[in-house]
This record gives C-alpha cells, structure tokens and sequence, in this order.
C-alpha cells in the first residue's frame, strides 16, 4: 500500500536564469570546516575500531543494518557477473536456469507493440537477489535489441561490440509475457502517461529496453532497463507511484557487460 | 618525500597499518562534514552520521574495489548514511506544530530579515530526498554532474534530472526567501504560470 507522494504535481520548467539563481543561492550557503569537537569524537572512534582490529577482537560496537548502506557480498557480485553475462551477453555462454527463484509462467504473448516493452516476469524481486533475478529479462532484451540489430547483420555468437542480444545459448530462458497498457494501468493503477514520465525522469535521454511490472521487496514495482554507455545497462527498481516528481527509487544497478 | 595518495592510504589500512584510516579522513573531513551538514541540517546528526558512516567505511575497506576515487567512495558512504537517517526521520510520526508556532511571515516581520540559511535548509527539506542530495551535491558541494552520478551510482541524466525538479520546487521557497515583503503569494501555480508566460 502506498501513498500519494507530496509533490506529485508536476513541475515546472525553469529557465536557465533561474536554473542558475537557484544553484548560486544553493552555493552560497557557508558550511565551516569540521568543529573540532566532532573531529577528535571521530578520531577516538576510529582509534578505537584499529585497537579492537589489531587485538583481533570483534568490535564491540555493531552498527545497525539499516544505517549501513547496501552493501554487496562477494557472492554477490560473482552471481552479478553471471547474470550480467547471462542478461547481457557475450562470449562465455552462462546458464539461467541456476538463478531461477522466479516462479513465473513465462509464457509469450506479444499482444502489445508499444514504445516501451513492458513485460510481466512475475518475478520477486529481492535485494540479495537482485541482479541473478534479472537475467529472467534477457529474453525481453534480446527482442528489442534483436529488433535494433536486426539491420545491422548481428552475429549473435560473437556481437560483444554492442550491448546486443543475450546469448544464452543451452539454458535459454523462456521468454516473459508482454503485457498491454491496459493490463499495467489494472494492475497497478499506472496510468501510461505516469508510466511514461517517470521513464523520462529516470532517464530522460533515451527509452528502455524493458520495463518488468513486478514487486521488489514485497513491494510492488516496476524493473525498468536503459541501455547505457559502452554496453553497460541501468537498471532501476522504482516503487509504482514513481513519477516525474519523485522515481521512488528502490535499488539501481550498473550491470556491466 | 611525496604524500601517499587515498588509494595507497586505503591499501595500507587494509593491510594493518593502524594510523593509515584516520589520516585519509583528515585529509577530507571538511568536505565529508559539509556534505553531512548539508544533507541532515542538523549538527548532531550530521556528527553521528558521519561517525557511523566512517566506521563502516573502516570495517569494509576491502570491498572497496577501485573502479571509483577512494574520496566518492567516501563520500557515497556518508551520503547513504546521510539519507538512511533522513528516511527514518520522516518514517518517525511527526510532532504537530503548535498553533502559535510563527509562520513564515511573521518570523519575517518580527526578525526583520529571514535567517537565510535556515531558510534554505528547511525549504531544502521539502524536496524529496533524492532530489536533495542530488542538489547537496552539484549546487552546494559543486562536484560535476559525473562525479555527482558516481557518489549516488545512478546515471548521470538522473543527477540532471533531480537537480532540476529540485530547482523547480525550491524556486518559490527561495524567491520568498528574497523577496519576503511579496509574502506566502510568491510561488504560487498562477504567478508561475505568468512568469512562464513572460519568459
């Protein structure tokens, strides 16, 4: 259950004078240096931590979770780089089906020709899990990149010049279901137009290659995926009252190819 | 003899090196500060965000992996740890204002002049917090739009993107914060649209 966002309403565009009025009232604010008081309460911290660490005691200060930020596990990132190469491409060839938590029926049913290609995984995202769960969407971005290639002659054995089709040749994944406008503006009361705003707030330079109409966390979500520079990929979790105003950005990730 | 550089101070911290931490974060302690400062507006919690930030920084040192300066590295610590207490902030049920609590205009008239800083600070708090920090960090603290887009790890349209819906809604804030006598009116859908309209 989520509610309306203050700010919801859309916003004005300024002009490049008030653009610049605004960031030279910003910048203008004198901030000192650090007091010292809270230079030397740091310090002691800090000594503290390297007395514990040389003693090769456990600290006896534990700081809360959530104030930590997320922070990936080196597992993680070695399953990041399968799914990267699993969503993405290239030339190791790297299997889906290890990551398959999803429970989705992923059946095709392209019965939508929009823009976007939004798609309907049915995954669950999770933030332990999020970048092996992305590799449910490499058949998705293989039709659009398919669909970009498809003039170009793409070799889809060797195309690592360009954030091409997945190749995932011997554990294919099956393809997600397209879902229509219709079905998303059901299922989450997203009307398009906001669909297609917060797009442009999340990137405003170029469309997605997919957008996954999925929860993340429980929460119900949206998994949208850019193209980025040099084969790489922006992939955006947002809550689905994401708007120009305000992505409710729930995770971001650079997978990189 | 030269300095050691962040990364080499960093490299001899993971390594054992007892004092190699706290000189790397000397070296950018003002920057670090001002950004905590900036983000929570609040001495006290910029403190003990900062502290928290710091110490987390120490534990994980070796998951720092290099594909960004030691210094973003940092200063992404303590963004997050910033934000992560500006989220729980607003999640604390709020105390309601008492009634004779002074409005804008009357602290106005009673000062004489709005205490800028505050102002901004609170007009600042409004925005959503991801615009916020986008703003902390290109307006205030005057990193690059790229460097902005490292600390925060999203694209940099999205940096633009924030900094821009941010000015947006901090206009009217600020145009009343300079313009106090055009009182609450400043900023209103209407008079924008009439600014628009001459621009």
């Amino acid at each position: 259950m989520t509610e309306p966002r203050d700010g919801a309403e859309s916003t004005p565009e300024l002009t490049p004078e008030q653009e610049r009025a605004v960031t030279e009232l910003l910048a203008g604010l004198p901030v000192g240096p650090m007091p010292q008081d809270v230079a030397d309460r740091i310090d002691s911290a800090l000594r503290r931590e390297a007395a514990s660490r040389s003693a090769g005691a456990p600290s006896p200060t534990v700081v809360p979770l959530a104030t930590v930020p997320k922070q990936r596990s080196r597992r993680a990132r070695v399953l990041e780089v399968a799914a990267g190469v699993a969503l993405l491409g290239g030339a190791v060839l790297v299997g889906v089906n290890v990551l398959g938590d999803s429970d989705a029926e992923l059946t095709a049913t392209p019965e939508a020709a929009a823009d976007v290609q939004v798609v309907s995984s049915g995954t669950s995202y999770t933030e332990a899990e999020f970048e092996t769960q992305l590799a449910v969407l490499a058949p998705a971005v293989s039709r659009t990149t398919a669909g970009q290639d498809s003039t170009e002659g793409q070799d889809s054995a060797g195309g690592q010049d360009s954030p091409s089709a997945p190749d995932v040749a011997g554990s294919t994944p099956e393809p997600v279901p397209v879902v229509s406008d219709e079905y998303v503006t059901s299922l989450y009361a997203l009307p398009m137009a906001a669909l297609e705003e917060c797009l442009r707030a999340l990137n405003p330079e170029t469309s997605p290659q997919v957008v996954d109409a999925a929860s993340y966390e429980t929460e119900p979500a949206l998994v949208v995926v850019y193209s980025a520079t040099a084969g790489d990929w922006d992939v955006f979790a947002v809550g689905i009252d994401c708007s120009a105003e305000d992505e409710h950005l729930l995770r971001y990730q650079r997978i990189q190819d | 003899m030269t300095d050691p550089t962040d990364a080499e101070l960093l490299a001899a911290h993971v390594a054992g090196d007892a004092e190699a931490f706290s000189v790397l974060v000397r070296r950018h302690s003002d920057r670090l500060w001002a950004v905590a400062l900036r983000t929570l507006g609040d001495r006290e919690e910029a403190a003990d965000a900062l502290q928290e930030a710091l110490i987390s920084a120490f534990r994980r040192a070796d998951s720092f992996r290099g594909d960004a300066a030691v210094t973003t590295w940092l200063h992404r610590i303590v963004v997050n740890a910033c934000l992560d207490r500006v989220r729980r902030r607003k999640a604390r049920p709020t105390v309601a204002m008492p009634e004779d609590a002074p409005t804008w205009a009357e602290r106005t008239d009673r000062l004489g002049q709005v205490d800028t800083a505050l102002a901004v600070r609170e007009a600042l708090e409004t925005l959503p917090d991801e615009q916020h920090a986008a703003l902390v960090l290109v307006d205030m603290q005057g990193y690059s739009v790229a460097d902005a887009a490292q600390i925060l790890q999203i694209p940099e349209g999205t940096v633009k993107s924030r900094c821009s819906r941010g000015r947006a809604r901090l206009l009217p804030l600020l145009q009343a914060i300079r313009n106090p006598d055009a009182g609450p009116g400043v900023g209103t859908e209407a008079d924008r649209e009439s600014r628009g309209g001459q621009s």
